[in-house]
């Protein structure tokens, strides 16, 4: 994949007049379009398979500071595209806002023309048909709308994909073949608890608009003309009547306005007046207060499910960037630096032949307790035991300079690491004895456990020691 | 309140006994420095800032092995025998040429440790106690710092911590760490600085506030990297790929089995991403993927209740979009319309939930899906790969292996996959129109894995 520019923010670019007002509604809800950002990011670079490499963005995202979060969203941001999906998001929502409020004039225009309609259909007005007109469908759906809240979260998320799936079906399969499916954004708009309030608050908002339209054309109609309101009914008995305008009074004396004594079956002047206060409150009560109260919770809920994206940093796109944007250590370099490597130590010349270990041999044991003198065949040993210390070091040396020395043996562990100190005293040792030594290299099969290359850089590092110091190397097998 | 400078810990050691390792492990970054089982492998003295939330608060200083600590006991004996005090003698010895450059090495671990707070004694448990260990402990102590051994190789048959222990209680050390720097513990790693804490008391909160930070970064890592193989699970299980009856059924299978194949690498990727392994540390082997055919069962109690749950969402949809159209008409229709709306929404959901593959079929398409044994092989293998990525310590250069598991981990988590083969619509493998799956369908998954993982 090409690598994109990577840059700091293009200036913000000017938008057109039309789309003015969407701009300023959702440049207070900002934080918004940046977590749908981040989410697209996310969504981008778990299908990637990798984060995308942008260091400018990482170096913004850990100026900014704060916790995994917020970096994570400040480094979606400063991506290269993210304005342009930026602008996009921003239209959308300008659109979506238009689109709203449009649909609010619609649903308070029609709400006026029901509350007239039934109003002026019949002299006299019946109230129940005009309560039923002005809130009844309102409150149906409403209901309809909690019980489906019921089943819990399980249904919700369904308004997305059936949005999304009418998109591809419709729209989507409108356009030319080989179009883009519906983008990541409109995907991520779409996604989980987001559709679902949101549609829930466009449909309270629609209906709210409605009963305030209603209620609006119920109230002048009433103050400027004069109505004759009756309960009527043909079905039901008077008691009956009597009995649901009681029931349906709830609402309004609850604000108030509990209607009059006597139910206006015949015109019955001030009467009249207070059933069409009470009409009006009525109107209120069940068509307004509802549904201003589902409009306000699912804005809340809304609230909470935008307060959602891009907040969980558990998510595997977003825990990747935590090396990044908020690592757990930080390289300091190198503060006190070697000299150059030392040139080669001059090769003392090798033993040229590995000496057949035979006849008097001193031996001694380097660096572990004493294992005692290996058995070898035609072996006379001169033990000199175990050498570890400064002192056992020292009487050792002693005894190889005092004595008569014809081969010198030096058992040591090839699991150990043959460090400078070891070497130290093998050349010591060697030159202390003029005679040929031959380094015994015990435990190999220990060595050989850890790992055929290990085993094979260990005897290597054992050779070149002992070239260095010109002593021939032999392996002790356990069987030896 | 003003911020304090880093507390600066020296890791000292004997030559390859695993210091760079450790601080590759402790600071989690596998590219510190430079690691081998040779002598000598670093040369300078390096650091690394450990940080707590973004905010330095630990340095740690990988120095060269001390190789030769019986050579610089006898320098200081010569040369420095006349200073007041054992660290005056290790100052002139930093100052002056260390024995002709003979030990610059030396001289350079010994000045660290003078320009440090404490320092860490590395040591290989495997190696036996020697003189030459006992030196380099005089030779640091006389350096006048807090010292902590910390054996390393502790996890191998090997290594002999008790004897450790005791031959370094005898020289007074008795605080020290257990700390395998291959095979990874994080309690371990806990144990090391609560015990650096115990010995620079005046630091004990830096300490504690990169412990914490370091056992909440833990906990996020397992819950995002058990979400990570969750996801690929609920995508592996819900992923279809369609063809017509008259395709060749081994390429629509071929199809699918390079989907499955991708996905698998990404989230091993993700993973070594997430736990910072080196990207080729492991490649899983190839997929032995079973004819896919999937029998739609409609016996299967998730199938049914998938019918039951997709029904609802849509009724639910449906019936939105049949209110909005209420409120349009001025609610003349009195909810008619959402009536409408809710059934139109119950019967579109059957037909794609339910009637498609059928309807398909008799279209002459044909819809594969894994089967359940290539589930539970993908199943165990992401769980034994989380496993060993656990126990693998930043320091470890062998590749990762797992076991060739076929079998489901546990019968959980073949529960919470197998509910996932109903709902091709949470899987991202079956094209850009996917929606990533719920929370509530990965949630099960991941909480699984995670109780597996302990
Ligand atoms: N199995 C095992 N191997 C280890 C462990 N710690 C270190 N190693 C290995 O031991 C060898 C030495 O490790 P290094 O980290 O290079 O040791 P060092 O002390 O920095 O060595 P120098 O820089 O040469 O002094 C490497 O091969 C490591 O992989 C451990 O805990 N377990
Ligand atoms: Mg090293």
């Amino acid at each position: 994949m090409g690598r994109r520019y990577c840059g700091g923010h293009p200036p913000a670019s000017a938008l057109s007049p039309r789309w003015r007002f969407g701009y300023n509604l959702v440049m207070s809800i900002a934080p918004f379009a940046d977590r749908v950002i981040a989410e697209l990011v996310r969504i981008r670079e778990e299908a990637a398979g990798h984060p995308a490499d942008c260091p400018t963005a990482d170096e913004a995202a850990r100026r900014a500071g704060g916790g995994l979060v917020q970096r994570i969203v400040v480094r979606a941001g400063a991506l290269p595209g993210s304005d342009a999906q930026r602008r996009r998001l921003r239209r959308l929502l300008g659109g979506a806002a238009m689109a709203a409020m449009v649909l609010a004039v619609l649903a308070g225009l029609a709400g006026i023309a029901a509350a007239a309609t039934a109003l002026g259909a019949r002299e006299p007005a019946s109230l129940p048909l005009v309560l039923l007109v002005v809130v009844g469908a309102n409150l149906l759906t409403l209901v309809l709308w909690m019980l489906l809240q019921f089943p819990g979260s399980r249904i919700a998320p369904g308004i997305g994909s059936v949005l999304l799936a009418l998109w591809r079906r419709g729209i989507g399969r409108g356009r030319a073949d080989g179009q883009p499916p519906p983008d990541a954004l409109l995907r991520v708009l779409a996604s989980g608890n987001l559709a679902r309030w949101s549609a829930a608050s466009l449909v309270h908002l629609a209906w709210l608009s409605f009963a305030v339209g209603a209620v609006l054309a119920l109230t002048v109609l009433l103050s400027v003309r004069a109505y004759a309101l009756s309960w009527e009914t043909t079905l039901l008995d008077a008691e009956a009547l009597t009995a649901w305008a009681r029931l349906l009074s709830v609402g309004p004396a609850l604000l108030g306005v509990p209607g009059a004594d006597r139910l206006p079956v015949i015109d019955a002047g001030d009467a009249a007046q207070a059933w069409s206060l009470w009409l009006v409150t009525a109107a209120i009560a069940y068509g307004v207060l509802p549904r201003a109260t589902a409009l306000a919770a699912s804005l809340a809920m809304l609230w909470r499910a935008q307060r959602a994206l891009a907040s969980d940093p558990s998510r595997p796109g977003f825990a990747r960037l935590r090396t990044r944007l908020l690592p757990d250590h930080q390289a300091l370099g190198t503060v006190d630096v070697a000299p150059p490597a030392d040139t080669v130590a001059p090769r003392r010349e090798s033993a040229t032949a590995t000496p057949v270990l035979r006849g008097r041999v001193h031996g001694l044991c380097l660096e572990s307790s004493d294992r005692g003198a290996p058995p070898l065949a035609d072996v006379d040993w001169v033990w000199l035991g175990a050498v570890d210390d400064a002192g056992s070091r020292e009487s050792a040396l002693q005894r190889l300079r005092g004595e008569r020395v014809e081969a010198l043996a030096i058992r040591v562990r090839a699991t150990m690491t043959p460090d400078r100190g070891i070497e130290r005293f093998i050349g010591e040792l060697a030159s202390a004895a003029p005679a040929p030594a031959t380094l015994l290299l015990d435990d190999l099969d220990r060595l050989r456990a850890r790992g055929a290359d290990v085993h094979a850089r260990r005897l290597d590092d054992w050779q070149r020691l002992a070239d260095r110091n010109g002593v021939a190397v032999q392996g002790l097998e356990a069987a030896a | 309140m003003s911020r304090m400078t880093p507390v600066d810990i020296a890791v000292v050691g004997h030559t390859n006994t695993g210091k760079t390792s450790l601080l590759r492990t402790l600071s989690h970054d596998s590219r510190f420095g430079e690691v081998s089982d040779r002598p000598a492998t670093t040369r300078d003295v390096q650091g690394v800032m450990l940080l707590a939330d973004g905010e330095a608060v630990v340095a740690m200083y990988d120095t060269p092995g001390l190789e030769d600590a019986m050579g610089v006991a006898a320098v200081l004996a010569r040369a420095h025998a006349g200073a007041t005090d054992p660290v005056a003698a290790i100052d002139a010895f930093i100052a002056g040429n260390h024995g002709d450059g003979r030990y610059e090495q030396e001289a350079k671990v010994l000045r660290q440790v003078r320009r440090s707070d404490a320092a860490l004694y590395v040591i290989d448990a495997r190696e036996p106690v020697l003189a030459k260990h006992r030196e380099e402990l005089r030779l640091l102590a006389a350096c006048g710092k807090p010292l902590m051994p910390v054996l390393n190789f502790v996890a191998n048959d090997e290594a002999d911590a008790e004897t450790w222990r005791e031959q370094l209680a005898r020289v007074g050390l008795h605080v020290l760490a257990q700390f395998d720097t291959v095979v990874y513990d994080a309690q371990a790693e806990q144990r090391v600085f609560e015990r650096l804490a115990t010995l620079l008391e005046h630091r004990r909160r830096d300490f504690e506030r990169l412990r914490h930070s370091r056992v909440r970064e833990r906990e996020a890592l397992i819950e995002s990297a058990c979400r990570a193989v969750a996801e690929l699970l609920v995508d592996a299980a819900g992923a279809r790929r369609h063809g017509t009856l008259d395709d060749d059924t081994e390429q629509v299978h071929e199809r699918l089995r390079d989907t499955i194949r991708d996905a698998e690498q990404r989230c091993v990727d993700t993973l070594l991403g997430l736990f910072r392994f080196e990207l080729d540390a492991y490649r899983p082997p190839e997929l032995p993927l079973q004819q896919g055919r999937w029998q739609l069962d409609a016996f299967d109690p998730e199938t049914l209740r998938s019918f039951g749950i997709r029904t609802g969402s849509a009724a639910a949809a449906g019936g939105a979009a049949g209110l909005a159209v209420d409120a349009a008409v001025g609610g003349m229709s009195l909810g008619a319309a959402a009536l409408l709306g809710a059934g139109l929404g119950a019967g579109w959901s059957a037909l794609r939930s339910f009637g498609q593959p059928w309807v398909d079929r008799l279209r002459g398409h044909q819809d594969i899906a894994l089967e359940e044994p290539t589930l539970a092989l993908l199943a165990a293998r992401q769980h034994l790969l989380l496993a060993a990525l656990l126990r693998r310590g930043h320091a470890s250069q062998a590749g990762v292996r797992t076991d060739p598991a076929q079998a489901w981990p546990d019968a959980g988590l073949r529960q919470a996959v197998l509910r996932c083969r109903a709902h091709p619509e949470w899987s991202r493998l079956n094209g850009p129109g996917g929606e990533a799956a719920p929370d509530h369908a990965v949630r099960p998954v991941a909480d699984r894995l995670r109780t597996l993982l302990g």
